[in-house]
């Protein structure tokens, strides 16, 4: 069921409808019609055999935390009949363990699935016992990643302390499995995310118009801009041999650049729109990331839950651990820059390296994640020498045209990343690399193009890609400025809404049209 | 040690972490991202120097961390705690 489709609209209409009008009967069962929606849109978009992987999450990380608030109440009431402080201390060490105990073995039990269904068979073909990375047949549940990694949370921060564990399997399921979340994330926490779900909503409060907006918005970046590139960019990577022009590699990481981000972030606007039309608000996932200063502002603004996870589940932990705090102890007798810096690199190499494997367990995805930890840790190793240097040549750094250089320099080590991101060949990423530095070769670009089957008419009708991507820099440029854009547009006269409508809709008709021999699913859906 | 645990301790730790920040009245130091999180990594290391104190990963939230006086409420609690 594509996002754009009319059984999804249907889908949408049959849900919102129950789910008003059993809150005008009932409000405390609303939430039930959640459920029963994204159980069945689980079955309708996934394949129904997965489910019971999902229900299997669900019921470990439900019954975890149960578990670990009845040894809290276990340990109270011993620690109150303890006799002396030694004592008392002696009964919280011990229910620590057992609590640690339970802890790791639910995280074993979720990421033990994960990586059986994900890595398992890719692993046996990188050491020559698979025929192929799908030849063991195993299927992968839709949207398995992020389902884990949000439910590894509701554990780990109720581990914490942070809420009282759901006792309601039910209720916890809905968590888990919340159909606009589970195609392509964002991952929830569950203390913004559980209390929406579970509440009642009415019809009445609901931001329709900005809704269906948004939808508009995320639909225009996933035909007009993604769908529109796809073809040409498997095209181009499909085909990469010794001689492969630089300007060709260039072009197609470029284009890459526009439909990862149209088809992620255009999906991830559809989804948070059709959330947010049952008053159920999720965490925002992108924030303009083509405008950072600098790699790791760009992490902060691309795929943001990923990246929030990361820091408070992987990123923190590691880097205040006792080994780390030591190596920092250490490295500050060379420099006390060095020793408060040298944790946080190390934190961040390991958090990249489990952003590649995240993404697949080729070897190109964890060079990916790899080159992006070291950059970003160089960067902050070397910020003195950096600033330093700035002072030295007399650098305005609060000036729009430093900034403006800035988010140039970050698009461009961006866009080396993605070699090794979209050219699944780790050795044709270094080639690719090469030939951009030292076989550029302009002359040969549209020879090679119409060798690999890149046609005239697909080089044409990017004239619509070129215009919705002009029209998503504006709103951007704009949102970056603190312009409330939606507002507006909702606020112009009828005529001339009208009429931005219809060349709105009128581009993604056109482009869904061109496109429909393309993947009509979504880039992070099998992630 | 409970005399040095004053907001104007606190402040001062802060200002040599990062300067340029309104640290007597902010609120919002992580959710308006004035504070990142290699910022937060380097005020833990001093709070770890200057109050011997270790902050456990999993009071890193950032309630604890939006404002001078959550960070010395946080410091306060953890030293009663170790004590």
């Amino acid at each position: 069921m594509d996002l754009l489709s009319l059984s999804f609209v249907l889908f949408l209409a049959v849900s919102l409808a129950a789910y008003y009008l059993v809150g005008r009967i009932c409000s405390r069962v609303q939430w039930l019609v959640l459920l029963a929606a994204s159980l069945a849109f689980y079955c309708l978009v996934g394949r129904w055999q997965t489910l019971a992987y999902m229900l299997a999450c669900a019921a470990v990380t439900w019954a975890a935390p149960l578990a670990l608030a009845r040894m809290d109440a276990r340990c109270k009431e011993e620690r109150a009949a303890a006799p002396d402080r030694a004592a008392r201390r002696a009964v919280k060490a011990a229910w620590a363990r057992r609590r640690r105990a339970v802890l790791v073995a639910a995280l074993l039990a979720c990421f033990g699935i994960l990586a059986y269904l994900k890595y398992w068979n890719v692993l046996l073909y990188e050491v020559g016992l698979a025929a192929s990375p799908t030849s063991l047949g195993l299927l992968l549940p839709l949207g398995i990643s992020f389902y884990t990694f949000q439910s590894v949370s509701y554990v780990v921060d109720a581990y914490n302390g942070r809420f009282e564990p759901q006792g309601n399997f039910l209720k916890h399921l809905l968590f888990v499995s919340w159909f606009p979340q589970v195609i392509q994330g964002p991952i929830n926490r569950y203390a913004d995310l559980g209390p929406q779900l579970l509440e009642g909503h009415s019809a009445k409060g609901v931001p329709v118009r900005r809704s269906l907006l948004r939808f508009g918005y995320g639909a225009l970046k996933k035909y007009a801009i993604a769908n529109m590139l796809v073809g040409t960019i498997d095209k181009i990577f499909s085909n990469v041999t010794p001689d492969i022009p630089g300007s060709v590699v260039v072009f197609g990481i470029l284009l890459y650049s526009a439909q990862q981000y149209g088809d992620f972030s255009g999906g991830i606007d559809m989804v948070e729109a059709a959330s947010s039309l049952f008053g159920v608000d999720m965490a925002e996932n992108f924030r303009r990331p083509y405008f950072s200063v600098s790699l790791a502002d760009f992490w902060r603004r691309w795929h943001i839950t990923l990246g929030t996870w990361m820091r408070d589940y992987v990123f923190f932990p590691f880097a205040v651990s006792r080994p780390m705090r030591a190596l920092g102890a250490r490295a500050s007798r060379l420099g006390e820059h060095l020793g408060r810096t040298l944790p946080a690199c190390v934190a961040n190499l390991l958090v990249f390296l489990i952003v590649g494997l995240w993404h697949g367990a080729e070897p190109h995805y964890v060079a990916w994640g790899l080159y992006n930890g070291v950059v970003i840790a160089l960067a902050d190793l070397l910020a003195p020498a950096f600033r330093r240097a700035n002072a030295a040549l007399r650098v305005d750094t609060g000036s729009r045209a430093h900034r403006v250089l800035c988010v140039a320099r970050t698009f461009l080590v961006v866009n080396v990343g993605w070699y090794f991101d979209r050219i699944y060949d780790f050795g044709d990423s270094l080639l690719c690399l090469r030939n951009t530095l030292t076989n550029f070769a302009p002359q040969q670009f549209f020879l090679w193009l119409a060798q690999v089957g890149v046609r005239d008419s697909d080089l044409k009708f990017m004239v619509f890609t070129a215009v919705a991507c002009a029209f998503v820099f504006v709103v951007s440029l704009l949102q970056e400025n603190d312009v409330d854009v939606d507002g507006h547009i909702l606020r112009w006269n009828c005529v001339v809404r009208g009429l931005f409508y219809s060349a709105v809709l009128g581009l993604i008709v056109i482009t869904s049209f061109l496109t429909q021999n393309a993947a009509g699913g979504f880039m992070y859906a099998n992630f | 040690m409970d005399d040095d645990l004053t907001l104007d301790h606190m402040i001062e730790l802060l200002e040599d972490v990062k300067g340029n920040v309104d640290y007597e009245n902010c609120t919002t130091l992580v959710d308006d991202r004035v504070l990142d999180s290699f910022d937060i990594l380097s005020i833990i290391s001093s709070i770890n120097d200057e109050f011997d104190v270790s902050v456990p990963a999993k009071d890193i939230v950032p309630d604890n961390f939006n404002s001078a006086q959550a960070m010395l409420d946080m410091v306060k609690r953890l030293v009663d705690e170790e004590g």
